[in-house]
């Protein structure tokens, strides 16, 4: 007969501190990896496609337009065109990461461990946001031997490349959570992403827009985030910088509480 | 009791025309069945460039709104369908493999001809052109009813 057996410390429930480090990393690492695996699709088309933007809209438009707000139309585009890729990569990597994970089944592993619905949501957001300012990053590098950009006020710019990345990271983990089917998924990018994207002064002027077509631009957050980002790059804004600073922070902080709320009660997540 | 008869091997004509129907028949379902992923996507996307260009040009330049719409649909048109035909038969085929599906037209008594035509010959790019079309001309008869 053995002797009877003790429980082995290491069977201990384990304790964290107030947060769990290693974990957050760990999913943190999950996330930049899972985009960083594939480069090609999710950096380089970014910067392709947003350089295509570029020359298609200069080349149609550049001859007949003077200047925008103070400056050639081509600087004027380009903080646009690098805010609308900031802004769909970081919806693209939160959203397409929970959707895949739920179609496979392999959402256990991000429910599972012992990570509190906060971790979460900073886990995912946080990798929503890398790949937003990666991309971000990419395509100024791209932009910079054609078009004559400049830094007037670098903290707008990392201020709202931040504010946009996170906004649209947490959009896209309510996407994700959300959706049941790709059926979904791109009847949100197709009807909400991409026309508030496009609709919200990245290639033109919202000042020189009929009054009615203003105060639909003013309404849109991706307004603030292309005028503030803009407004670090050539120093001029359409709309004021202040409210647009409220408005981002203050919709960054709604949906943080509403992402954290859906990992707390596992809405489509949890049977 | 003789099963030979049974057992001879199946004689087609210079066509397989019911595997040829069975596979542009399962294309055709592939492809609609996530309409909003598939038809109304490239449909709504076009609408946008080409509400974009107006918007655009009408409040940085002088050009007519509706000259603009006229020039710019039929090239919209043309991108969205080559588009759409690229991506209907390569995601078909990349998705199939993946799943470890592309036996079932591996396998089917088709020859390369037969298959090729099959994943060429697209129904949707049709029907994304008519609605892409559709949209382009409701959009253009607002204009004219309206200065912008």
């Amino acid at each position: 007969m053995s002797s009877p057996r003790t429980l082995p410390q290491a069977l201990a429930p384990r304790h964290y501190s107030t947060v769990n480090w290693v974990g957050l990393q760990t999913l943190y690492m999950k996330e930049v990896r899972r985009f960083m695996s594939v480069a090609t699709q999710t950096i380089l088309a970014p910067m392709v496609t947003t350089l295509l933007f570029l020359a298609v809209f200069v080349l149609a438009l550049g001859h007949a337009v003077d200047k925008v707000a103070g400056e050639p139309y081509m600087a004027f585009l380009a903080p646009g065109l690098i805010m609308m890729a900031i802004t769909q990569n970081a919806f693209a990597n939160t959203s397409s990461s929970i959707l895949i994970s739920k179609i496979q089944g392999n959402i256990v592993d991000l429910l599972m461990p012992p990570l509190t619905p906060l971790e979460r949501t900073v886990g995912l957001a946080g990798g929503g946001l890398t790949r937003g300012l990666v991309v971000g990053v990419a395509t100024w590098v791209a932009m910079v031997p054609f078009v004559p950009v400049g830094l007037a006020h670098p903290g707008f710019i990392l201020f709202h490349a931040v504010m946009a990345s996170l906004l649209m990271s947490l959009v896209g983990v309510l996407a994700g959570v959300w959706a049941e089917k790709f059926d979904h998924m791109a009847a949100i990018t197709n009807f909400i992403v991409t026309p508030a994207a496009f609709l919200s002064g990245t290639f033109y002027s919202a000042e020189r827009l009929p009054p009615l077509w203003q105060g639909v631009a003013h309404a849109n957050p991706l307004f603030y985030m292309i005028d503030g980002f803009r407004y670090g790059f050539i120093g001029h804004a359409d709309g004021s910088l202040t409210a647009g600073i409220l408005v981002l922070l203050g919709a960054n902080a709604v949906l943080l509480w509403l992402t954290h709320r859906l990992f707390a009660t596992g809405y489509h997540l949890k049977a | 009791m003789s099963r030979a008869f049974a057992l001879q091997a199946r004689r087609f004509g210079p066509v397989n025309w019911i595997g040829c129907w069975s596979l542009l028949r399962r294309q055709f379902k592939n492809g609609f069945s996530d309409l909003h992923y598939t038809i109304l996507g490239p449909v709504i996307s076009n609408a946008l460039y080409l509400l974009l260009f107006v918007i655009a040009s009408s409040s940085l330049t002088t050009l007519d709104p509706k000259a603009i719409v006229t020039f710019i649909a039929p090239g919209l048109i043309s991108f969205a369908i080559a588009e759409r035909a690229f991506e209907v038969s390569g995601a078909n085929l990349i998705f199939d493999k993946h799943e470890r599906i592309h036996f079932d037209w591996l396998m089917a008594p088709l020859t390369p001809t037969e298959k090729a035509a099959c994943f060429a010959l697209s129904p949707q790019n049709a029907l994304i052109s008519v609605l892409s079309g559709r949209s382009a001309m409701t959009f253009r008869s607002v204009l004219s009813r309206r200065r912008m």
